[in-house]
């Protein structure tokens, strides 16, 4: 059977480890190698590891793929201002195992089919950020500060048809809020979703994630505040979510 | 020696990661040649079908891993380096693959369950296996794909995953053997199971 999988989200600014509230607001949560060190230890599914960075020059972000892919005994996704498949090459060659886009997906949708056909579905990552709008979910690009005016659900359906492999959405106004997964985003897009979906933003406490893994529909979750303030591991996690019937993997 | 495969296009890092860390000698295989230095070879994972034989036919690989192959040596694909083993793939239109075991790639999208197989799962095994020697239906392996293999003879599978429909999670043929899942990203399981492989006699 397959399992659940608790994706920890680690985002760069390229100095160090941040964590914010609705994309901004950032607080110095750590630095790479010893987070890093600290996931391996406790086993975890995945990593999101993402370049929020306002660095153009992407040589140092591939040195830190590098320094990561060779700590991490697990599964690692890789993003931020992919926008050729050149440089996702170069960080699928670093040691990403997976490749993740947004602002470039809205932009020019056939970007995510030549990435598929070029390294396989099971590769490209596709992430949505979103804001409920009046009533309905409207996608934003560039870290959240653009409104992109395509229909969400057609969005996803022509994400599918190109070759996502994966695809993550992200709750603009939740994340970093741990107010709790969205709840009205899952009914929004259960039919049409062919793919892994991962549920990002709100994650603040262990209900919150089994509300959300107990969909069918939902593979995983992305979390950050939630392991980065307070005690709480992914150990932990783990084991309460197998306590009440979810299916995740027995690791240590 | 180790001969880790080298398409140009993916992700080797995390099997020669692994193989230095657990002090294992490897030599990044870029031409034939270099094939006559290793006693066994890795093709590891990440692409697409086409774009891995492409790149494997670019760099002179496919004969020299089939003749690699046919002289006894061990061979493991992964992943990607498991489907190029076989003989075709529908990936993106009709690829042909090294042809050493018979039979062919094949989507595992089904109605109602997702396309792409992503995430841990657990295996069972289908005959004695000389790689997986951990019969526990307990422990999880790491999967990401979108297509598997569907060899002729069910002889050949060694172990299934289950994802909506049967998944041929490992095929053992004589000294070929693929993974589907990522033993390098799989964590204690998996090096169990890479450590085998290294260790074959």
């Amino acid at each position: 059977m397959i399992k659940k999988r608790l994706i920890p989200l680690m985002l760069s600014n390229g100095h160090v480890l941040v964590k914010g509230k609705k994309f901004s607001e950032h607080r110095v949560v750590g630095v790479m190698e010893s987070m890093l060190q600290i996931w391996s230890d406790q086993e975890i599914d995945e990593l999101l590891l993402l370049d929020i960075g306002s660095e153009t020059n992407c040589e140092s972000f591939l040195k830190k793929v590098e320094l990561a892919c060779s700590v991490a005994n697990f599964p690692l996704t890789v993003g931020g201002k992919i926008g050729n498949l050149e440089y996702a090459r170069d960080l699928l060659k670093s040691g990403a195992d997976k490749i993740s886009v947004c602002t470039k997906a809205t932009k020019d949708l056939s970007f995510v089919g030549n990435l598929a056909s070029e390294f396989g579905s099971q590769a490209v990552v596709t992430i949505v950020d979103y804001k409920w709008v009046n009533g309905s979910p409207k996608i934003y690009s560039n870290h959240a500060s653009v409104q992109v005016l395509q229909d969400m659900r057609t969005y996803l359906t022509e994400l599918q048809a190109l070759g996502a492999g994966e695809i993550v959405l992200q709750n603009i106004e939740l994340e970093g809020s741990k107010k709790g997964l969205d709840q009205l985003i899952v009914p929004y897009v259960e039919d049409l979703i062919e793919v892994p979906l991962i549920l990002s933003g709100g994650a603040g406490n262990f209900d919150h994630l089994k509300w959300a893994l107990q969909h069918e529909l939902v593979s995983g979750v992305a979390c950050g505040s939630l392991f980065y303030f307070g005690d709480n591991s992914p150990i932990r996690a783990r084991a309460y979510l197998r306590s009440v019937g979810i299916a995740m993997r027995k690791a240590r | 020696m180790i001969g880790v495969i080298n398409y140009k296009i993916n992700n080797l890092k995390s099997v020669t990661n692994f193989l230095q860390g657990q002090n294992l000698d490897y030599l990044i295989v870029n031409n034939p040649k270099m094939l006559s230095n290793c006693d066994r070879l890795i093709l590891p994972g990440v692409g697409s079908f086409g774009r891995g034989m492409q790149s494997l036919d670019e760099q002179g690989l496919s004969s020299g891993i089939v003749n690699f192959a046919k002289s006894g040596k061990p061979v493991l694909g992964i992943c990607l380096g498991m489907q190029l083993l076989f003989e075709t793939s529908e990936e993106f239109g009709q690829s042909t693959g090294l042809g050493l075991i018979q039979g062919k790639v094949v989507s595992i999208a089904t109605p109602g369950s997702p396309r792409v197989h992503m995430g841990w799962n657990n295996i069972f095994l289908t005959k004695k296996s000389k790689l997986i020697k951990t019969d526990s239906f307990l422990l999880d392996l790491y999967f990401a794909h979108s297509f598997h293999c569907k060899p002729n003879d069910r002889n050949d599978i060694s172990a299934i995953s289950e994802y909506g429909i049967e998944i041929t999670a490992a095929v053992e043929k004589d000294n070929i053997f693929g993974v589907q899942f990522h033993p390098e990203k799989s964590q204690v399981f998996g090096k169990k199971i890479l450590l085998e492989f290294a260790n074959l006699g």
